[in-house]
């Protein structure tokens, strides 16, 4: 269909006082060569949104860039339906609000009015440019592949059997059940969180192995997964048998397991009555609390945090320990009323409604605790243990001696063990990539669920440490994470957090080079490699952050409405100033998921925004490429900044690593403007949050003001 | 291994605690809450979280040896505060008890003041040897004191008799008395010696003395604040009782070695009469405040048996003294000797058991006062926010 | 799949916009509302997110972003859930819908507040300063439109009628009451901050410069009261020194006896907004236990590291006013055996979560436990919670609750048990 665009420009909100909108009207008309071009003061009403319906109608306007307020208001209001396309030139918060009114005399100031011009030129080059998405196709499986039959691998495949989804679940024992099929009571799942309950995880084997929408594979691992979202290609091994199937998700719940105890030799696990507290769990499931020589137990130490919260062994706190060792000292007390059990804790970490069950216990006579840091154990001349403690609560140091001690060890992630439950068939290796202690990687916060590799969720106690009530928990929110992947991937649409979008990267592959960046540089691990090195794209893998577009020397990668093209066309939209105008030309790669509402949040505080600088919003700042710097300094821009989110340990990016890699380009392109004499200060990225916009103005003034140290741009204008 | 605590718990003193006035000591999470709203704690060391953690790991030496007991008045502002309801107040107020019966000696009385089954032996040896004393009088006369007008209740037992009857387990008291706080004050010691802060013995006896008649402790109390006027009351109220009881014994003697003094009945404007009677009333009335307040705080405050023998003994006693005197002038003569018989059972149990009962923390405590002035602790009181 | 029934979010914070958004994008029809003109809920009143020391309005405004390109969810702001009734998969419920008196029409263009004449206490900024009777709620507010608080209008005023361009203002705009049809309902009604003032010992109403954990955060938040700054409330001098009261109503039976479970990760969190200001400040945190499970435990260790920082085991019991806006802090070292007696600038009391319905006008077929949770075991069929609704709980293993609240909904849509 052909394309025809339609200018509608604003003059409401203000946007009359700061700019001589009749002016604008023209600009569209005889720069921008716009069909049609039109004003109305309040395009949101009824009657604006009319006015473009009927342009739609009668005069076959089907691209409508909109120059009023931002994308963040009237998304809803200026839905021109699915035929059309709709780009917004949010000349409101970019001018009107943030740039010099009119003055007293009712004169336009010349400075925002060319503003309001060059933004115009730029988004009609964008508009004119963009091209129109499309949802990519594929075979979808509606089924659920999860890895591991403990107690959250069990929950996620009945909870997607119960919304309709039919699951393999794989466990490589030849039961399900998991690490706590064998614990001998389980903590409090509802209130009253007093008493430990009886252990009901074979109950729920019963219930998955007789659900006719769940196909269990007991005593078996995963050989390897290829494909994508949608259409994973599974391959099994069965007892030695292979199998093979497809799926549409994965949900990975290969919990984990104790730490290993015998490493704690400063905590005496030499000696005989010392013991870990699974030892102790099976013990007490036994019905026989004694010690090694056979004679009850009856003085009983807790050592909590062993091994957890210490930087030689896990330097995480667990999270279940202080529950765990309460529930087992309900064991003692249960079992021997004459029996006493001794908790030395750190921390009491009985958080929430837990804390009823701690209450619980404290009120049992038999149970003692108190604070303190175990610098010793040695065993007695009886065999007894006798545990020295520092910074207790009794305000000195004290010993006490056991019968027998428990060492309450904590939770490590089943990918410690070092070999990979998925096996991917990833160029980018065969796991979900780890952020710390074995963990995937998530965007932890605000969505717990995203992992590196899109379709592939990890959880319980694989994805952080964890109890059974809290894995459960987990479990359900990953078999809906895992159904909307499979349902969005039907659809042909990107998932979280650019949900549905259909825009995914195009690579102009005869131009390809080979170099393979693209590939190393996906965040997500979306793009395979032909046998000549070029890259196999996988869209239902991708995210559509557009760091690969950024990536390419070449610049062959694009999206529908975004690519190195429609940014140059942008960039040179308009007429640049000469040198002696002496309106410096300032580019702003800006991050629209953090960054770009601190525009937004400026202009409703009516900031005042340096005038000389154009903003130019990225889906992800790692989808700068250097040639848009090179471009834009070629151009006359006298300078360049990246505004996007803070990277390092606590990164914000929600592509993971988009404003980093920005960075290290950035750094790569400052020499070669050194080589070309220019000052490498022309460019410069800045970590902008969306509590910034206080700062704003400052930062970009002050670069501003640093440019005017170093001239005009040498390259204007040649 | 030097300077560590050797800690060993013992179940069985804790369940013993629980079952006599600490039932929720268990519940204490150690946030030290109770410390900082105590008005009468040292900064150093200071009390009763620490009290609270001895006595739920069942560390009985410490506790046995710890002044800080007896430094608390019962204020019960902890207990007031308390986030778990844990009733440190209630808690120390049981350790107290608890020291007294194993400082006690014979121990099989204070075990006896614990329990129904032993307070009633321990009433039955004053009820059989007063009704003794009584036959062996009167048996003659066929108890023509019951119908001898008036009634005077020499005629039942005359005062010979009583000094006689009463001296001997006085005398045991003492004795016992001795024996325990000299044992408390070793323990004192051990646990914390003396430093070069403290003060001489002697201002420590009279400071203590002055604090005690000043009450300036309870006037610190914010949640028992009327405990400053009702432990007062009684407390002065039994002062003068026991200067009373004294006085007709002196004036007894004295008439009996030829002095001609008044003796019982003393007329109605006698001083020692109106000492009597302005100081009972004043014991009943601070009585009264104190079990009138303990009822009414019962959903918080829950007493021991110990407790509430020390209480009610206290409370009978002044009721039957008041009352002999009612039925004397009111000429009811079997209600006037019954009263009085029971009256005297009353003030032998106080009196022969004092050490070992409750009544003995009239002992401990300014024991524990002085040593507090003497061995220094007390000047780490931070006497003012 | 949309000829299944639709789901219903009660609350409109990050647990409930969450439950709604993954509903959605499953393809489901999702009605949510909100009793506050705008969504965001709590967290849209944080500084920033701990462990990563990030801002919440950046996860917001993707969710925000979410909910704009979806047509699958249907937003009541400004509403309140009267009463459900009815049976899985097919529940009647009772909204009320109360006047903003600015209507859609509203561009959020600011002429209203120029002309407006009166003021009110701004609840957003925990009462620390003021806005016009007529405002947008947060810079945030989604959606971006201002509403009237109707009792703060001079009486008979219409100033802003007459300025306002659009004919957004409506002061004749009623409550209305609708019926939805559902076929299923998570609560996601979150919490509210236990009444500080009921602490009797901690000064909050009486003592200046006794501040809630909320109101730290609005101080040191850009768009709080003091833009950022943190300066205490009496005379708006910088904070050099500050104490922490830890449990400040949490695991107190005589006012919330569980554990709020994120205040401690708050105050870590508070100790390095006050050290990012003025690294020389003295943070004082006054603690029984350290909560920081899991993953958290590398803040703890971050914090603690901080050479400013001084964790003292031992509760504040007794906070009186100092000289010249200071603040008397007594507490045992209980490691230490001895009393400390601290003069600070500040005291942050960091207090818990009480759930929202607690106290709240019933919610006809919601059922609430003894501290006023809505736990699941406790509905009928068909009815779930969400979030702090449910337990206490940090922002992320709300997220995690929300998502799976929204499969629960989703199977009742398809008749599932």
């Amino acid at each position: 269909m052909e394309s025809k665009i339609g200018v509608y420009i604003c003059s409401g909100c203000d946007i009359d006082q700061a700019l001589d909108v009749d002016e604008l009207v023209k600009v569209a008309g005889k720069e921008c060569k716009a069909p049609v071009s039109k004003t109305h003061p309040f395009l949101c009403s009824e009657e604006g949104v009319q006015l473009m319906k009927e342009d739609q109608k009668n005069e076959g306007v089907n691209r409508f860039m909109i120059a009023a307020c931002s994308q963040r208001y009237h998304e809803a209001t200026f839905d021109m339906g699915d035929d059309s396309l709709v780009v917004r030139a949010p000349i409101r918060e970019y001018v009107a609000w943030t740039q010099k009114t009119k003055d007293e005399n009712g004169e336009f100031d010349e400075d925002t009015q060319l503003a309001g011009e060059e933004y115009l030129q730029m988004y009609y080059a964008k508009i004119k440019k963009h091209g129109i998405p499309e949802a990519f196709e594929q075979d979808t499986s509606k089924n659920l592949l999860v890895i591991g039959g403990g107690v959250s691998g069990m929950t996620a495949a009945m909870e997607a059997a119960n919304a309709g989804y039919s699951v393999n679940l794989v466990e490589k024992e030849d039961h399900l059940g998991g690490f706590c099929l064998d614990e001998y009571k389980l903590i409090p799942a509802q209130a009253p969180f007093r008493d430990p309950q009886m252990n009901s995880v074979s109950e729920a084997v019963s219930a998955v192995a007789s659900n006719n929408l769940i196909t269990v594979h007991a005593s078996s691992f995963v050989v390897s997964i290829s494909g994508q979202p949608g259409e994973f290609q599974v391959k099994l091994n069965t007892d030695g048998g292979f199998k093979e199937f497809k799926s549409g998700a994965i949900i990975m719940a290969t919990g984990s397991h104790p730490y290993d105890a015998e490493k704690l030799t400063e905590l005496g696990i030499k000696y005989e009555n010392v013991i870990s507290s699974a030892e102790f769990e099976q013990m007490a499931k036994s019905g026989k609390i004694q010690r090694k020589d056979g004679k009850p137990a009856l003085n009983i130490g807790f050592i909590q945090c062993a091994g957890s919260r210490t930087p030689e062994h896990l330097p995480y706190c667990s999270g279940t320990c202080c529950m765990d060792s309460l529930k087992q000292a309900a064991y003692i007390r249960e079992q021997n009323p004459d029996a006493k059990a001794h908790i030395i804790y750190r921390d009491i970490r009985t958080p929430g409604l837990y804390e009823d069950f701690y209450r619980t216990r404290q009120d049992d006579p038999g149970v003692f605790l108190t604070q303190g840091d175990v610098v010793g154990v040695n065993e007695t001349e009886n065999k007894n243990i006798a545990i020295d403690v520092d910074n207790t609560l009794f305000g000195e140091p004290v010993t006490m001696e056991m019968d027998l001690v428990v060492l309450a060890v904590g939770q490590v992630p089943s990918t410690m063990k070092g070999e990979s439950a998925l096996n991917l068939q990833y160029r980018q290796g065969p796991d979900l990539p780890e952020l710390k202690y074995g963990y995937p990687d998530s965007h932890f916060i605000c969505f717990p669920y995203e992992t590196r590799r899109t379709g592939i969720y990890a959880v319980g106690s694989v994805r952080q440490p964890m109890d059974i009530n809290d894995a459960k928990l987990d479990a359900t929110g990953a078999a809906l994470k895992a159904i909307q992947a499979i349902e969005l991937t039907d659809q042909g649409k990107t998932v979280h957090p650019r949900v549905g979008d259909l825009t995914f990267p195009e690579f102009a592959l005869s131009r390809c080079t080979s170099c393979k960046r693209c590939t190393e540089e996906c965040p997500f691990g979306v793009l395979e490699e032909d046998d000549k090195g070029m890259p196999l794209p996988n869209p239902a893998r991708c995210r559509s952050c557009g760091i690969c577009m950024g990536s390419c020397p070449v610049q062959i990668i694009s999206f529908k409405d975004s690519s190195p093209n429609i940014f140059k066309e942008m960039m040179t939209s308009y007429e640049m100033p000469d040198e002696f105008d002496e309106k410096p030309r300032v580019l702003i790669f800006v991050c629209e998921n953090d960054a770009l509402p601190v525009f937004d949040m400026a202009a409703l505080e009516r900031l005042k925004i340096n005038t000389n600088v154009r903003i130019m919003p990225m889906r992800c700042l790692g989808g700068t490429n250097l040639i848009y710097v090179t471009d834009a300094l070629s151009f006359g821009y006298d300078g360049i900044m990246f505004m996007g989110c803070a990277f390092g340990d606590d990164y914000q990016c929600h592509f993971v690593n988009g404003s980093e890699l920005a960075n290290m380009r950035l750094s790569k392109v400052q020499e070669t403007i050194g080589r070309l004499n220019l000052e490498p200060e022309r460019v410069r990225q800045y970590a902008i949050s969306m509590n910034d916009y206080e700062k704003l103005p400052k930062i970009i003034d002050d670069f501003v003001e640093e440019l005017e140290d170093f001239g005009p741009n040498p390259f204007k204008g040649m | 291994m030097t300077g560590r605590v050797a800690v060993n718990t013992d179940l069985n003193f804790v369940q013993g605690l629980m079952l006599h006035g600490a039932a929720d000591l268990k519940k204490c999470y150690q946030c030290s809450t109770c410390t900082v709203a105590c008005p009468l704690t040292p900064n150093d060391q200071p009390f009763p979280r620490k009290e609270m953690l001895w006595a739920q790991w069942g560390m009985k030496d410490k506790l046995f040896r710890d002044m800080d007991l007896w430094l608390c008045h019962n204020c019960n502002d902890c207990t007031d505060q308390c986030p778990r309801g844990a009733k440190p107040g209630e808690v120390m107020s049981a350790l107290r008890n608890q020291t007294i019966e194993h400082y006690s000696y014979p121990q099989a009385i204070s075990k006896a003041a614990k329990s129904a089954r032993g307070n009633v032996v321990l009433f039955l040896i004053p009820m059989v040897l007063i009704a003794l004393a009584i036959a062996m009088k009167n048996i003659e006369s066929g108890f023509a004191f019951l119908t001898a007008k008036p009634i005077v209740y020499a005629n039942m037992l005359p005062v010979n008799f009583i000094d006689i009857l009463f001296l001997p387990p006085v005398l045991f008291a003492v004795f016992n008395s001795y024996k325990a706080i000299s044992n408390f004050i070793g323990g004192l010691k051990e646990q914390y010696p003396p430093t070069d802060r403290g003060e001489n013995l002697l201002p420590a006896v009279k400071g203590t003395i002055q604090d005690v008649l000043s009450h300036i402790e309870f006037k610190k109390c914010g949640t028992n604040k009327s405990r400053n006027i009702s432990h007062r009351l009684m407390m002065y109220g039994f002062i003068g009782l026991f200067i009373t009881t004294n006085a007709v014994f002196v004036l007894h003697w004295l008439n009996e070695f030829g002095f001609d003094v008044q003796v019982t009945p003393l007329p109605f404007f006698h001083p020692v009469k109106i000492l009597g009677n302005v100081s009972a009333f004043a014991a009943f009335a601070g009585i009264y405040l104190i079990v009138r307040d303990r009822v009414k705080n019962s959903g918080t405050s829950i007493l021991s048996l110990f407790d509430w023998m020390f209480i009610g003994n206290m409370f009978f006693t002044v009721v039957t003294g008041i009352l002999c005197q009612v039925f004397r002038v009111g000429d009811h003569a079997n209600l006037a000797f019954l009263t009085y018989y029971i009256h005297l059972v009353m003030v032998f149990y106080l009196l022969a058991y004092a050490p070992q009962t409750k009544f003995g923390h009239i002992l401990y405590r300014p024991a524990a006062m002085i040593y507090s002035r003497y061995s220094g602790r007390n000047i780490d009181i931070f006497r003012n926010l | 799949m949309n000829e299944q029934g639709k789901i219903l979010v009660i609350g409109g914070g990050i647990s409930g916009i969450t439950t709604a958004l993954e509903a959605s994008e499953v393809g489901r029809d999702v009605i949510l509302v909100e009793k506050s003109p705008t969504l965001g809920g709590r967290v849209s009143g944080f500084h920033q997110y701990f462990p990563k020391l990030c801002p919440p309005t950046c996860g917001l405004e993707i969710n925000y972003r979410r909910l704009r390109a979806n047509r699958h969810v249907q937003v009541y702001t400004n509403s309140e859930v009267l009463s459900v009734s009815g049976e899985a998969g097919n529940f009647k419920i009772k909204v009320r819908k109360n006047p903003t008196y600015v209507n859609e029409k509203c561009v959020a263009c600011d002429h209203c507040t120029a002309v407006c004449p009166s003021d009110r206490s701004n609840d957003f900024n925990a009462g620390m300063d003021k806005t016009k009777a007529i405002f947008l709620p947060n810079k945030m507010a989604y959606p971006p439109r201002y509403v009237i608080d109707r009792p703060a209008c001079e009486p008979g005023c219409s100033k802003c009628v007459a300025a306002c361009k659009y004919g957004a203002i409506d002061l004749d705009m009623k409550t209305q009451e609708i019926e939805l049809e559902v076929a299923s309902v998570v609560v996601a009604t979150g919490w509210k901050p236990y009444d500080a003032s009921k602490l009797t010992n901690m000064g909050f109403s009486s003592v200046p410069n006794v501040i809630n954990n909320i109101m730290m955060e609005r101080l040191a938040s850009v768009s709080g009261p003091t833009k950022g700054k943190i300066l205490r409330p009496s005379d708006q001098k910088p904070v050099e020194s500050v104490v922490f009261v830890q449990c400040a109503g949490s695991r107190d039976e005589n006012h919330l006896p569980y554990c709020s479970s994120i205040c401690c990760l708050g105050s870590l969190k508070h100790a390095k907004y006050v050290l990012e200001q003025n690294p020389e400040a003295k943070v004082h945190i006054f603690y029984i236990d350290i909560r920081t499970p899991g993953k958290y435990e590398d803040f703890v260790v971050k914090v603690q590291a901080e050479p400013n920082v001084n964790m003292i085991k031992g509760k504040v019991a007794k906070i009186i006013a100092g000289k010249e806006g200071g603040v008397l802090v007594e507490a045992e070292d209980i490691l230490k055996l001895s009393k400390v007696h601290l003069e600070v600038d500040m005291v942050v009391l960091a207090t818990g979560m009480e759930p929202s319905l607690k106290g709240q006008a019933q919610v006809a077929g919601i059922k609430l436990d003894e501290y006023g949770f809505v736990p699941m075991e406790l509905q009928q069929q068909g009815i779930f919670s969400a979030g702090v609704a449910k337990w206490p709980a940090d922002v992320n293993s709300s997220i995690q609750d929300s998502t799976g609240a929204a499969l629960k909904a989703i199977q009742t849509t398809m008749g599932v048990n």
